[in-house]
C-alpha cells in the first residue's frame, strides 16, 4: 500500500538466455518504483495467480522494452544479468545453512498462511451461521414453518481469501463438524517465491558492460521523448513503434502514434496519409521523429527551434512531427 | 459522397461492446469487480481515464490509488493449499519436470503419462502451471532438495529450453489463459518441416447430372470455340448464355487453391529471397489450438479448431508471398463448408487453407488470420444471373455442380 521503497542502486535487471535479449523484471517494488519515479513501464505477461482464467489483467514478471532496458543501463540505474548464467552458478555455491534457513522461512510462511486460511474459514462460517440463524429467527417470529434458505449458503461459499474459488471446492456447510472445529492447526501451506531471494544474494554489478542493443534510430526517438516526461509503450496496437502517453497509462490515454526514420529517410507518401488518417481514426496524434543530421560545419547557430538539445550519438538533436488527416 | 461517409465512421466514437478490454491499460482497481464474482465473472467496464494532467488532487489521488491497486494485486503470493497441491520435480540437468501424482482440471489437457502414472511436463506447461499459481515446482537435485523454484527461477532455467522462446510462451500463456487447449505444433521441429505436406484432397468429382439438366446444359453450354491466336476474344457466332462469354474472356490465369503450387520452383526461384534464407525462414505453426470441450484427450487429440504461427514483430517482417504458400501448404485443405455455394463474402472469408499468425510486439500479441482466399474461384458471373430465390438446386445445371465440383470450369 504504501510508496515503494527505493531499490538499492543500479539493480539487476534479468536476461533470458535466448539468441535475442529479453529483459525481465520480477521485483514488484522496483516495477513501482520505476514506474513512479523513472516513466518506465514494460509489459507485463505473467499470469495473475488470484484470478488465472483471464487476459485483460496480467501479472508477474514484467518485460522491459530493449529501449527501456538500455534507457536504464545508459543512466546507471541498471546493469543486465543473464538470469540463467547467474541462477546456475549462485544455486551452486549455497550452503547447508543458507537452504535449511529458506526452507525454515517457507514452512513458516506456510503456516502462517494455513493459520490465515483457517482462521478466515471459521470467521465466515461464523458470520454465514449468524446470517441463517437471523434468517431463521426473523422466519420464525413471522412464521414457524420458514427453513434456512439454501440460497444463502452458496452466497456465502462465494467469497474466497484466496480469489482461487474457481478451482479450488469450497462448501462451507451450515453447521460446523465438531472434528474439523477441534483440529488445531492444519498442514503448512506450500508457496512459490517469485524471486530467488533470500536463498540467493543479488546478482553484484558488473561495472561495464554491453548496452542492450537497440535500432538507433527508434531508441533516438525513444530517449527523446522520454526525456520530455512521456511514458511510452509498445505500439503493435496501433500499429505503430511506440505508443506515447502524457502520464501513467493507468490514467491518461495516449496522445501520439510514432514511428522513427532516419533523417533523409524516403517517406512513403501513403504511409504518412495511412498514418495520419489511423491516428485522427483513434484520436491521437501520429508523430514522426528522426535525428537531425547536422550540416558538417558552421551550421551551428542558426537553429530556430528551441534550443540544441544534447545529441544522440554525437549525432544531433530529435525532431518530431506530428501528422493529423484534415478530412477536408 | 463518399467523402462523408468516410468522416462520419472515423468521428464515430467506438462501439463500447466492441471494444477488447486487454487492448489498453486497465485499471487496476476493478480487479477486485472480477475477483469477488466467482459464478458470473463480469469483466470490468473500461475506467474512465483523462487526456492529460490537469493538476487536481483527485486526478493524484486516483492515480495513486490505481498505482496501490496496481502493486498490491502484483504482490499476491502463489500458494498452495497442501488439499491440493501438486508438486512438480524439476531435473535442471535434462530440463525435464515430472508430476508423480497428476491431479486436478489442469493437467487433463497437459503433458504426457507414462505408465506407471507420472505425467512429464513440457518446458510451456510447466512455466504456465507455475505462473498460475497451480504447480509446486520444486529442484530435483540432491543439493537443492525440497527446494522450491521461484518464479524467476522457472523462467531462467525453461525459458530458451527446447526452442521455447519468449515470444512463443507469452502466446501459449495467452491462449491457456483465455480457457483454449493447446499443444505443440510443427514449428518445433524443423526437421519435419518437409513430412507434414498436406496435398489436397482429390476434389469430388461432380454429381452427374439429372437427365434434364443435362439437356438443360447442352442447350446454353456451349464447348468453348476455339480462339484464334490473333482473333477476337469473342468469336463471332451464337451465343446463348452470358457465362460462355464471359468464360472467354478469362484470360488472366488465377491461383486454384485446389492445386498445389509448384513447391521445387518456388524454393529455387531467386526472385523474392529463399525460403530457407535467414531472411525469410520458414514458418510452420507453432501451436495448435483446440476449443475447450469435455472431451479432448491429449492421447488422441481431434484436429484442431485453429493453427497458429508465431512471429516477432521486432525482429521479423510480415512473411513473404513464398513463406506464406510454403506455410500455408503444410496446413490440412480446408474449403469453405458445403452450403455455402452462392455467398461469395462468407467463402472468400473463410478461405480454402487457413493459419493465424500470432504477431507478438514486446509480450504485446496480436491475432491475424490468414486465408488462401481463392479469389479466382468465384465466378461472379456465374452466381449474378440466378434468380432471386433459387439458392442452391434446380440450377446446378449451370456449369456449377454441387459443391466442390466448381474446378471445372478451368
Amino acid at each position: 500500500m504504501t510508496a515503494p521503497t527505493t531499490p538499492n542502486l543500479p539493480l539487476p535487471v534479468f536476461q533470458i538466455s535466448q539468441k535475442v535479449e529479453r529483459y525481465l523484471l520480477y521485483d514488484i517494488n522496483v516495477i513501482t518504483w520505476l514506474r513512479k519515479n523513472h516513466n518506465i513501464l514494460g509489459v507485463l505477461i505473467g499470469t495473475l495467480p488470484q484470478i488465472p482464467q483471464q487476459n485483460v489483467f496480467l501479472g508477474l514478471p514484467l518485460e522491459l522494452q530493449p529501449e527501456e532496458a538500455r534507457l536504464l543501463v545508459e543512466s546507471r540505474l541498471a546493469y543486465v544479468v543473464n538470469d540463467w548464467k547467474w541462477h546456475a552458478k549462485d544455486l551452486a555455491s549455497t550452503t547447508a545453512e543458507q537452504k535449511e534457513a529458506f526452507k525454515a522461512d517457507l514452512r513458516q510462511e506456510g503456516a502462517r498462511i494455513a493459520k490465515d486460511f483457517e482462521s478466515s474459514k471459521k470467521s465466515r462460517t461464523h458470520k454465514a451461521l449468524k446470517r441463517i440463524q437471523g434468517k431463521t429467527n426473523t422466519a420464525l417470529a413471522q412464521r414457524s414453518s420458514a427453513s434456512p434458505a439454501p440460497v444463502e449458503e452458496e452466497d456465502t461459499s462465494e467469497e474466497s481469501l484466496f480469489g482461487e474459488s474457481l478451482t479450488r471446492e469450497t462448501t462451507v456447510t451450515p453447521f460446523p463438524e465438531p472434528s474439523r472445529v477441534a483440529e488445531p492447526d492444519s498442514k503448512p501451506w506450500t508457496s512459490t517465491p517469485t524471486t530467488p531471494y533470500p536463498l540467493l544474494s543479488p546478482p553484484p554489478s558488473p561495472g561495464t558492460q554491453d548496452l542492450p542493443k537497440v535500432n538507433p534510430s527508434s531508441y533516438a526517438l525513444f530517449k527523446h521523448l522520454h526525456s520530455l516526461g512521456y511514458f511510452l509503450s509498445p505500439g503493435i496496437r496501433f500499429g505503430c513503434q511506440f505508443s506515447v502517453y502524457p502520464g501513467d497509462p493507468l490514467r491518461f490515454h495516449s496522445h501520439f502514434l510514432t514511428m522513427s526514420a532516419e533523417w533523409d529517410e524516403e517517406i512513403d507518401l501513403l504511409d504518412l496519409v495511412g498514418g495520419g488518417r489511423l491516428g485522427t481514426g483513434v484520436k491521437k496524434g501520429w508523430l514522426i521523429g528522426g535525428v537531425e543530421q547536422m550540416a558538417q560545419e558552421g551550421e551551428g547557430g542558426k537553429d530556430s527551434g528551441e534550443g540544441p538539445e544534447e545529441g544522440v550519438d554525437g549525432r544531433g538533436r530529435v525532431r518530431t512531427f506530428c501528422i493529423e488527416w484534415g478530412g477536408m | 459522397m463518399a467523402d462523408i461517409n468516410e468522416d462520419s465512421t472515423i468521428r464515430a466514437t467506438p462501439d463500447p461492446t466492441d471494444t477488447d478490454l486487454s487492448d489498453e491499460t486497465q485499471d487496476f482497481r476493478f480487479l477486485s469487480t472480477l475477483s469477488q464474482t466467482t459464478d458470473h465473472p463480469t469483466l470490468p467496464r473500461r475506467g474512465e481515464k483523462d487526456f492529460e494532467h490537469h493538476g487536481t488532487l483527485s486526478q493524484t489521488d486516483a492515480l495513486a490509488a490505481s498505482r496501490n491497486a496496481m502493486h498490491d494485486a502484483l504482490s499476491v503470493p502463489r500458494t498452495h493449499n497442501p488439499k491440493n497441491l501438486i508438486i512438480g520435480l524439476y531435473d535442471p540437468s535434462d530440463d525435464s519436470t515430472t508430476i508423480k501424482q497428476p491431479k486436478g482440471p489442469n493437467l487433463r489437457t497437459m503433458g504426457k503419462g507414462d505408465s506407471q502414472g507420472r505425467l512429464s511436463l513440457l518446458p510451456e506447461e510447466t512455466l504456465y502451471l507455475v505462473e498460475r499459481g497451480s504447480l509446486d515446482l520444486r529442484w530435483r537435485s540432491e543439493q537443492l532438495e525440497g527446494i522450491p523454484l521461484s518464479l524467476q527461477a522457472a523462467y531462467a532455467y525453461l525459458l530458451g529450453k527446447q526452442g521455447l522462446t519468449l515470444e512463443r510462451y507469452t502466446v501459449y500463456a495467452g491462449l491457456r489463459r483465455g480457457g483454449y487447449v493447446v499443444q505443440r505444433g510443427p514449428a518445433w521441429y524443423p526437421e519435419d518441416y518437409d513430412k507434414d505436406l498436406v496435398p489436397p484432397r482429390d476434389s469430388k468429382k461432380p454429381k452427374p447430372l439429372g437427365l434434364f439438366a443435362q439437356f438443360y446444359k447442352s442447350l446454353f453450354d456451349k464447348p468453348l470455340p476455339e480462339q484464334p491466336p490473333s482473333g477476337p476474344l469473342v468469336t463471332p457466332g451464337f451465343y446463348r448464355s452470358y457465362n460462355s462469354i464471359y468464360r472467354l474472356l478469362t484470360l488472366i490465369p488465377a491461383h486454384d487453391p485446389a492445386v498445389p503450387t509448384d513447391r521445387e520452383s518456388l524454393r529455387s526461384s531467386a526472385s523474392m529471397g529463399h525460403p530457407t534464407s535467414p531472411t525469410h525462414p520458414r514458418i510452420r505453426p507453432a501451436f495448435y489450438v483446440w476449443k475447450p470441450t469435455s472431451e479432448f484427450k491429449k492421447s488422441a487429440p481431434p484436429p484442431p479448431d485453429f493453427r497458429i504461427a508465431v512471429i516477432n514483430a521486432r525482429e521479423e517482417g510480415f512473411p513473404v508471398l513464398e513463406q506464406l504458400d510454403d506455410l500455408l501448404q503444410s496446413v490440412p485443405y480446408d474449403p469453405p463448408p458445403l452450403g455455402s455455394e452462392g455467398q461469395v463474402y462468407r467463402r472468400v472469408k473463410h478461405g480454402w487453407r487457413n493459419v493465424i499468425l500470432a504477431v507478438v510486439d514486446q509480450g504485446v500479441v496480436s491475432y491475424m488470420r490468414i486465408a488462401d482466399a481463392g479469389f479466382g474461384k468465384e465466378k461472379v458471373y456465374e452466381t449474378r444471373g440466378r434468380g432471386r430465390g433459387g439458392k442452391r438446386g434446380g440450377f446446378s445445371g449451370r456449369g456449377r455442380g454441387g459443391g466442390r465440383g466448381r474446378g471445372r470450369g478451368r
